[in-house]
């Protein structure tokens, strides 16, 4: 897992990066929306506490500020 | 802000003898690439999205190493077209907001090339001393140096020229003979062909083996027991910085223009010291994610040593697939090819693209002398990317039969260069069907 913040005027975007070959949960300290997932299906997916990150699947998330 | 468009934008790689066929040669071309450019950017969310473009050699060549033996640097070789077709690329790739970089090779020329023919002429020619030559060393080469190409046991950096006896030095291949870099006249000479090429308007260069260039002008022998790893007379002299002190100076020279060097060294540490004071390269290549295995922490290891070694005024680049190494899609697989290509364009520093990454593109069986990373491209009749006319593209095959995915997809996500406003990027992150639009 590889997981890091970006952060600027536009405010606060995760990127969630899971390098093995299985599933992991993966804590949120604030809501955030799923603005793109390499797995295709969870744009708008809104993130509270913890979410499930497939195997081999890169997530990018606005976080709520 | 000026700098902040190299810093922001996305670039894409264009290896012209197989991105699009224009006359129907079979061989790409520049009317090709000019014709392609929508797919590249229009100006809407339907196409890549992309800021600049780095092309590779479409000089005038015999093409012993696919146009990386240039034989005249001012001119287009007939295979891609003319300097009226590259103009024409120009303008409407900067109508589009799209830069321009073409690649400069200025450690070797084509042994075809006007100077080298002069050089070679006999001893006393004016240009002898613009290529490197030297008296053989106990009836062989003059030194123990090797090249980069060519079978283990021919690989002497050397050739000997039987007509004045002496040897002349290539890194590459002998139709590769190296330019001697102590030579004043030599500098000027390749000052004059960036100004040629920056006065027709390109936006930089992407710079050939940048870190070699000058070499031990005693020619000293490398290290016996290193010989083969560490070549510490030919490789990354400290005057190679000189060099490009002085590329930086031409491009100053003009408004707004850059160089991103290919320069192989493993070591980041090494590496970092290109950028000078702000004062050299304004971007070296890094490669070290083109050497990865499939491990989170190797590449979150890659990250945090660039990012901690990095100057503060130096700004991070990252590149996944080029012309000389597997595609990442080969590398990894389909799959985990999207997740990297999420990894390039999220992190904190400009993406380099390889042609046909966007479609999850892979390696392609070759002859030997083939490379396998440079297959045609593979494009689709879909909307996007069927505006133009008929595609009479170079062995074009639809994605869908070779199990891709039908369509290639570009999302859109946001990302926040610090220090600068933070500009939208769109992330080419497919082949899927989906589409996610961040920040709208």
């Amino acid at each position: 897992m590889f997981a890091y913040l970006r952060e600027g005027d536009g405010g606060r975007m995760m990127v969630a990066l899971n390098f093995d070959d299985r599933p992991k949960r993966v804590a949120v300290p604030v809501s955030a929306d799923v603005a793109i997932s390499t797995a295709g299906e969870r744009a708008h997916e809104k993130l509270r506490g913890s979410f499930e990150l497939g195997r081999d699947e890169g997530l990018v998330a606005r976080l709520d500020s | 802000m000026r700098g902040s468009w190299w810093r922001e934008g996305v670039f894409y790689q264009i290896y012209p003898r197989s991105f699009q066929d224009a006359n129907g040669d079979g061989i790409g071309d520049l009317a090709g690439i000019t014709r392609r450019l929508d797919h590249l950017n229009d100006g809407t969310p339907a196409s890549l999205g992309i800021d600049a473009i780095w092309i590779s050699p479409f000089y005038r060549s015999p093409m012993a190493d696919f146009g990386y033996d240039v034989s005249d640097y001012r001119d287009v070789d007939p295979t891609f077209g003319t300097l009226a077709d590259f103009d024409r690329l120009l303008e409407e790739a900067h109508r589009r907001g799209i830069r321009v970089l073409v690649d400069l090779v200025p450690n070797h020329t084509s042994d075809q090339h006007p100077w080298f023919v002069e050089s070679r002429s006999s001893r006393d020619n004016p240009k002898r001393n613009w290529y490197v030559w030297a008296d053989p060393r106990r009836g062989g080469p003059p030194n123990n140096w090797r090249a980069v190409f060519g079978a283990a046991e021919k690989r002497s950096a050397w050739t000997l020229d039987r007509a004045t006896g002496q040897y002349y030095l290539h890194h590459f291949l002998p139709q590769q003979p190296d330019l001697n870099w102590w030579n004043e006249d030599v500098r000027r000479a390749m000052d004059d062909v960036m100004r040629f090429w920056l006065d027709r308007g390109v936006d930089g260069f992407r710079i050939d083996v940048a870190h070699s260039l000058v070499k031990d002008q005693q020619l000293r022998n490398n290290p016996r027991l290193f010989a083969k790893r560490r070549p510490r007379h030919n490789w990354e002299l400290e005057e190679v910085h000189d060099i490009h002190r002085r590329w930086r100076r031409v491009l100053d020279e003009y408004d707004d223009r850059m160089a991103v060097g290919e320069v192989s060294s493993r070591k980041l540490s090494n590496l970092v010291r290109y950028y000078g004071n702000d004062d050299e390269l304004q971007m070296p290549f890094n490669f070290n994610f083109l050497r990865q295995p499939w491990s989170a922490e190797r590449f979150r290891g890659v990250v945090e040593e660039w990012e901690r070694l990095l100057p503060p005024h130096a700004w991070p680049d990252y590149t996944l697939s080029n012309h000389d190494r597997s595609r990442a899609a080969s590398r990894y697989g389909p799959q985990r090819a999207r997740v990297a290509a999420l990894m390039l364009l999220t992190l904190r520093g400009t993406p380099f693209i390889y042609y046909g990454e966007e479609i999850g593109m892979t390696d392609v069986a070759i002859p030997p002398d083939r490379v396998p990373a440079r297959p045609g491209y593979r494009w689709l009749r879909t909307r996007s990317a069927s505006t133009s006319q008929r595609s009479a593209t170079t062995r074009a095959r639809c994605s869908r039969s070779t199990g891709g995915s039908s369509s290639f997809v570009v999302a859109r996500a946001r990302s926040a260069p610090e220090r600068t406003a933070p500009s939208r990027r769109r992330a080419v992150c497919s082949p899927t069907c989906a589409r996610a639009t961040a920040g709208e």
